[in-house]
């Protein structure tokens, strides 16, 4: 069994190699002590560093190079369809009840307020302004402070990488139709229907994304504490 | 003659296969048993086996869990209920690919 200190010196030649992840290490480590392991079963005479000149010779150039670059590609593809996963299941029971709260709730709240329309179409604008003006407390807000650690983690890029188009996907388009609306005269009511259809999408949207971002991140906490502590 | 990359195409139901036999198994595993099995026939680079894996993983195909092995953490993959369905698919597909080229190389034979 490889010490402490030799695991280190391999978390630093996958380093040298251009692989920074601390999650890509761990599983190139893993499998590069077991290589070094098998050598020196084989060859008890050899020196560590020539056991991983001998172990390294088994690698193409670009190799690690190669993994990292997959690895991000797949983990993107898996959080986008957990994403997915997790907005469709808006579109059953029990979710679904949910949403249709909030279509009540908005119907109700312009039926009783004349106000509430204006507010509805200003809201955007006044969350954008936010972000623009007040990002550190706006980071904490939308939970960006949780993409904080040690040491650089892939999976942790990668679900910061989903989760902020998420939200910008699902926040341009109401901050866009908000404008107009504001801008163009429409009959309020229909107006109202534009945004009323829009609004609950998004805020599921929004809790989805918030789901799945928490969920994962945890669970990365969980797998790499080490990358946190 | 190097024929490793006449078994490129066949990699992912290999692997479907080692894990539906063995439960779960770290990468280092799966190489080292298929190079045992195929008695160094088939050698599985780090390159291919890896994506192959974490792609099999973003597809819901195979499940991770982690274990700390004394001073390092062990990447363990196993298949998912719908990765076990997808393993028996792609038997019948390569069962039915073997057959063609059984058929092609040595028609009397098939």
């Amino acid at each position: 069994m490889l010490n402490d200190q030799q695991i280190e010196i391999l978390h630093q030649y996958c380093e040298c190699k251009g692989v920074s992840y601390y999650d890509v290490q761990t599983e190139l480590v893993d499998h590069l002590a077991d290589a070094i392991e098998k050598s020196q079963k084989k060859h008890p005479e050899f020196s560590f560093r020539e056991h991983i000149a001998k172990v390294d010779a088994q690698f193409a150039p670009n190799e690690f190079a190669l993994i990292t670059k997959n690895k991000s590609k797949a983990i993107r593809r898996k959080y986008f369809s957990e994403f997915k996963e997790e907005l469709y299941s808006y579109s059953r029971p029990p979710k679904i009840l949910f949403l249709f709260f909030l279509y009540a709730l908005l119907l109700s709240l312009n039926a009783y307020s004349h106000y509430f329309y204006v507010i509805l179409q200003l809201l955007p604008l006044y969350l954008s302004i936010n972000f623009m003006v007040w990002k550190k407390r706006l980071k904490i807000l939308y939970g960006f402070h949780l993409f904080d650690s040690k040491k650089p983690l892939l999976s942790l890029k990668s679900i910061k990488w989903v989760y902020e188009r998420i939200i910008i996907t699902s926040y341009i388009p109401i901050i866009l139709l908000s404008l107009y609306l504001r801008f163009k005269e429409f009959d309020r009511n229909s107006n109202f229907f534009f945004l009323t259809a829009l609004y609950p999408i998004f805020i599921v949207a929004f809790i989805s994304a918030v789901n799945i971002m928490y969920r994962i991140r945890f669970k990365i906490e969980k797998d790499y504490s080490k990358a946190f502590n | 003659m190097n024929k490793s990359h006449l078994y490129k195409g066949c990699l992912e139901p290999i692997i479907m296969q080692l894990l539906n036999d063995n439960g779960r198994m770290y990468g280092y595993e799966i190489t080292q048993m298929v190079k045992d099995l195929t008695k160094n026939e088939l050698q599985i680079t780090e390159g291919a086996l890896y994506p192959l894996l974490h792609r099999l993983e973003a597809s819901g195909i195979l499940e991770v869990e982690m274990e700390n092995i004394g001073n390092r953490v062990r990447k363990y993959y196993s298949l998912t209920k719908s990765g076990k369905k997808q393993n028996k698919v792609a038997r019948t597909e390569i069962q039915a690919f073997i057959d063609t080229l059984q058929t092609l190389v040595n028609p009397k034979l098939a």
